[in-house]
């Protein structure tokens, strides 16, 4: 599976949102650093075509995403920013509602609800309405609507967001456990979330991409007079070098 | 003043606590006038005058001669009511008529138009029949504390009630002696209007409890905000605030007691008058015939606004005591409208006689109905002992004032934001767990009805409808026949029927069986004839079958004298559907899913195809309630065969362009207002899909559909041109079809905008 971007432009009035971009997705976990305004949530929205481009293709295995529609969703997994949900359904009905909207049918619907609640760590709180949640208890149950229908394509944006740490652990395992046949867009503030799973990191500055590598190559790459921020060289370190913030 | 600040610094519910004085005026003004329309304002000024004078008269007589008075100028106004149709005074010509009419010199100039002068003496005759019934209280009043006296001291000596020991002695006792104490009153007669009409005045109790129920909620805010743990580390946030709480509470049952219930008095007794008599017996007014206390009417309102201000700070203070408890604010929300619906039903519906009914009395709704305390004297038996529902009901209001004002600080000071024993959650885990179990096997369909009737308050709308349909009246009852006409009606209903030689045969056969010295029965069957031959020419003319019909039920129902009560009919209907509308986007948009949805296989087209669903629905229910009583009311008055008759033999649709029987133009008539239902939903749906918050759609959606609609009942016709309310209303779309063709044009107009909102709802879901 191929999910290329070839020149990919938006604009925002007179900002550039994102510029010329392209690149290509193939199996395997992309994290994406920037800082805000950078451009990553703009490619996560174009990507899943909530938001109209100005210019250049999406392909999926050479298929424009926008002729594929609904074709091109059913492969999708998609964790918003916003923590925008139902409040006043519970965690279970609002699952269930987006796995029907996934086209899942029958059983299956209970058994994958059941298994993203395992999954989120959120089958006991499964008969509680959304409105009562803690922030961290709300990212989890949109990380699991996003694993509904064992997407191909998994765009998560800031998915550890608010969690504990322990909580993180899990969820970045189990999104590196994921990646194996999967292609998995993954944009967080928290460096280290990326450094132990990525296999390649997209380093964005104002619409554009600034540098791609694997993290060791990225930090390879730092040269030798650049005072780390911790004992030993870091993403973060790559962070400031190159993005230099 | 931080915490008053707080308040009045969000400018929603500022705007809600300005709206709701005006709202209860406007209400107020309409329950007095009985109608919307500006005409009916002068209507109603015109009686007042009428009825002020005629009491002052009344004041310089006594009860007796005042009696004889208002029965000989009744009966004087009868007789020429009856002399316009013939029935009376055969001999006396207009010119003596015009003589008896010499007090009245309004209907002396209509002594040559009946059916005028007929309508013009209502006005004089509701007012005589009104201060005529107050005469004759205030005559049998005296004689009516007297019986309770006699009668207390009869009964007491029968078998049943002669027990000391009993309810019923005890209860005979203590009704004589409490009435025994106003014995020596006198009951006067003056304007009492105004102040009968403020006290009939219910919703007012209704809105003061909404201002309530807002502020209350506003000393919750900090909860919804995640302030609440803040402000309790604050030096000042616990009991300080809880007394600031209270005194604001107690400031804004003083301020609303007087917006709500001292202005509309004064508009009460400025408008219909009473201002001059306040300082009568409480008596004098036949509402408190019952109210056993020594008092005018003036001291008696200066006393129920002081009980109203008190009972308010209860009800409120209550409320916040027991919300406070809770500590989920939109729980809170669910229990106190869970209050409030046993509290009314228990109310409302337990009867007098139960055991019970201490529950009815000892209520909630006792504090807020305060005026039903006065009016209705009741003994309630507490353990074989009398109590009076009012002096029960003032007795306990400072031992609850006290409890719950301790209780409210209480949980202001001790309750804490987290980690409290929280039993209703774990209630509503279960209730959940429940419901969870239906909610399963919903399908994308079924969510989306679950969101539109529950979450997006679809099916409290719908409810709403449904109660207020009811009421609603659908059908005028004007005549353009006299009761001199009442033989020529007997016949025409009698020969309803194609005018075929079917009717020629009728005709003969009728004048046959008339008695031939009748004359009205001649001519009434002369007029019938004359009738068939004018249905059979217009008829050829226009290449259709002659029928027939009776003009005048259906011109109340389906023709233009009902128009004000069509178009107010219409304006609710409009009203329903884009209020149930506006939620199919706004929800989503203020629930923050939009993203998520689209980013689903189903959740662009499949989504929008059962929003699309939902608003038809929501359109063809409120069609279906308000157009299933109005033809519920055909049914009760019209005869099914008559549905195949050519529309145009119906006089008011004579140039109707289609060539359609009856039912075919009610077919095509309730079509085209579902039609125009389902159009408007669309612009709901529209109006949603532009705004991020469900308040802020609705509030778009009664300015851009609502006020229209509102100008246009008030008799601003022009708004009919920026208001899909006359497409909806049934004698306004069709009617004007055939006398004005151009309101086809605004029908084709509203439904182009219908279909664009349409379209653009779906370019913004789907892209």
């Amino acid at each position: 599976m191929e999910l290329k971007l070839e020149h990919v432009t938006k604009r925002y009035g007179k900002l550039e949102a994102l510029s010329d971009f392209s690149i290509t997705f193939e199996t395997g976990i992309y994290g994406i650093l920037g800082a805000n305004g950078a451009g990553k949530s703009t490619m996560m929205n174009l990507i899943t075509d909530n938001i109209r481009r100005d210019g250049g293709k999406i392909l999926l295995d050479g298929e424009e995403i926008l002729q594929m529609g609904d074709r091109f969703r059913q492969y999708l997994g998609y964790m918003p920013q916003q923590q925008g949900m139902y409040e006043h359904m519970t965690a279970e009905s609002f699952l269930t509602y987006i796995a029907r909207l996934k086209g899942i049918k029958g059983k299956a619907v209970r058994e994958q609800v059941q298994h993203v609640l395992e999954l989120a760590n959120l089958q006991d709180v499964r008969h509680k309405k959304l409105l009562g949640f803690s922030g961290g208890m709300r990212q989890r149950a949109l990380l699991a609507q996003a694993l509904l229908g064992e997407p191909k394509i998994l765009i998560l944006d800031e998915p550890t967001a608010g969690l504990d740490p322990k909580e993180r652990v899990r969820i970045r395992t189990f999104i590196h456990e994921l990646s194996q046949d999967r292609i998995v867009l993954l944009a967080t503030h928290i460096v280290s979330d990326i450094e132990s799973i990525a296999d390649q990191v997209l380093l964005m500055k104002k619409g554009k991409l600034q540098r791609m590598g694997t993290p060791q190559e990225l930090i390879a790459a730092i040269p030798p007079e650049w005072e780390p921020v911790a004992y030993h060289l870091s993403l973060e370190d790559v962070y400031l070098y190159f993005l230099g913030e | 003043m931080g915490e008053w600040k707080r308040i009045l610094s969000n400018p929603r519910r500022l705007a809600l606590l300005l709206a709701i004085p005006l709202v209860c005026i406007g209400l107020f003004l309409y329950d007095c006038t009985g109608s919307i329309h500006l005409s009916s304002w002068q209507e109603m000024t015109e009686k007042n005058e009428f009825y002020k004078e005629l009491v002052a008269k009344m004041e310089g007589l006594g009860p007796e001669e005042a009696g004889a008075y208002l029965t000989e100028q009744s009966d004087l106004l009868s007789s020429v009511t009856l002399w316009a149709v013939g029935w009376e005074l055969e001999d006396a010509t207009a010119e003596d008529v015009a003589e008896m009419l010499a007090d009245y010199p309004d209907l002396r100039a209509l002594v040559n138009a009946p059916d005028e002068l007929r309508a013009g003496t209502r006005k004089y005759q509701e007012a005589y029949s009104e201060l005529g019934e107050l005469m004759q209280y205030l005559i049998d009043y005296p004689g009516y504390l007297e019986q309770i006296q006699k009668q207390a001291e009869t009964q007491s000596q029968t078998t049943i009630f002669g027990d000391p020991n009993s309810f019923s002695y005890r209860n005979l006792q203590k009704t004589a002696g409490e009435f025994r104490s106003i014995q020596g009153i006198t009951v006067e007669i003056g304007n009492n209007r105004g102040v009968e009409s403020w006290i009939a005045f219910e919703l007012a109790d209704y809105l003061y409890v909404v201002v309530l129920i807002v502020f209350v909620l506003a000393f919750l805010e900090e909860r919804k905000k995640g302030l609440w743990s803040t402000i309790r580390s604050c030096p000042k946030g616990r009991m300080r605030l809880g007394w600031t709480r209270a005194g604001i509470m107690l400031a804004v049952c003083a301020v609303y007691t007087i917006l709500l219930y001292g202005v509309n008095l004064v508009l009460a007794l400025t408008l219909e008058g009473g201002w001059e008599g306040l300082d009568r017996s409480l008596q004098s007014l036949m509402s408190f015939k019952t109210c056993p206390i020594e008092s005018s009417i003036g001291g008696w309102i200066m006393q129920y606004l002081l009980v109203k201000v008190a009972s308010g700070f209860l009800i409120g203070i209550l409320l916040w005591c027991v919300l406070g408890w809770i500590s989920n604010i939109q729980f809170s929300v669910t229990v106190l409208g869970g209050i409030l619906i046993v509290e009314y039903v228990l109310f409302a519906t337990l009867p007098v006689q139960s055991i019970l009914n201490p529950l009815k009395y000892f209520n909630l709704f006792s504090y807020i109905q305060t005026s039903k305390l006065y009016t209705q004297y009741l003994n309630i038996d507490l353990f074989g002992f009398p109590f009076g529902i009012r002096t029960l009901a003032l007795w306990a209001l400072p031992f609850l004032l006290a409890l719950f004002l301790g209780g409210a600080l209480w949980v202001q000071r001790n309750r804490y934001p987290s980690g409290n024993r929280d039993w209703l959650s774990k209630l509503a885990h279960i209730v959940n767990r429940v419901l969870d179990v239906g909610r399963r096997r919903l399908s994308i369909g079924g969510m989306e009805a679950y969101k539109t009737l529950l979450l997006e308050w679809g099916a409290l709308l719908l409810i709403v409808l449904y109660v207020f349909a009811g009421d609603l009246t659908y059908f005028t009852y004007r005549s353009e026949s006299s009761i001199y006409d009442m033989w020529y009606q007997a016949y025409l209903k009698d020969a309803e029927g194609p005018a075929d030689s079917g009717m020629d045969d009728y005709i003969a056969n009728a004048r046959a069986l008339a008695d031939p010295g009748d004359g009205e029965i001649a001519g009434a069957l002369s007029q019938l004839e004359a009738r068939v031959q004018e249905l059979r020419t217009r008829a050829e003319e226009g290449g259709y079958d002659p029928w027939l019909i009776q003009q005048d039920p259906y011109r109340n129902l389906y023709g233009d004298w009902p128009q004000e009560v069509q178009r107010r009919n219409a304006t609710l209907a409009l009203l329903i559907v884009v209020l149930g509308s506006v939620g199919l986007f706004a929800y989503e948009r203020q629930a923050g899913v939009v993203y998520m949805l689209r980013s689903v296989k189903r959740g662009r087209r499949g989504v929008f195809r059962r929003k699309t669903v939902m608003a038809v629905l929501m359109a063809l229910a409120t069609g279906a309630i308000l157009y299933g009583n109005e033809i519920a009311v055909f049914l009760e008055e019209f005869q099914p065969s008559v549905l195949a008759a050519p529309v145009q033999n119906l006089d008011f649709l004579q140039d109707f362009p289609l060539k359609v029987s009856i039912g075919g133009y009610m077919a095509l008539t309730y079509g085209m207002r579902t039609l125009m239902l389902v159009f408007a939903a669309f612009v709901g749906m529209y109006i949603g899909s532009r705004t991020n918050r469900m308040e802020s759609a609705y509030m778009l959606a009664l300015g851009i559909l609502g006020v229209p609609a509102l100008l246009l009942i008030l008799g601003l016709d022009v708004f009919g041109w920026v208001s899909p309310v006359i497409l909806i209303s049934v004698s306004q779309l069709l009617n004007l079809v055939a006398s004005q063709p151009i309101v086809i044009l605004s029908w084709i107009l509203w439904a182009a905008l219908g279909v664009l909102a349409w379209f653009l709802s779906r370019k913004y879901w789907v892209r």
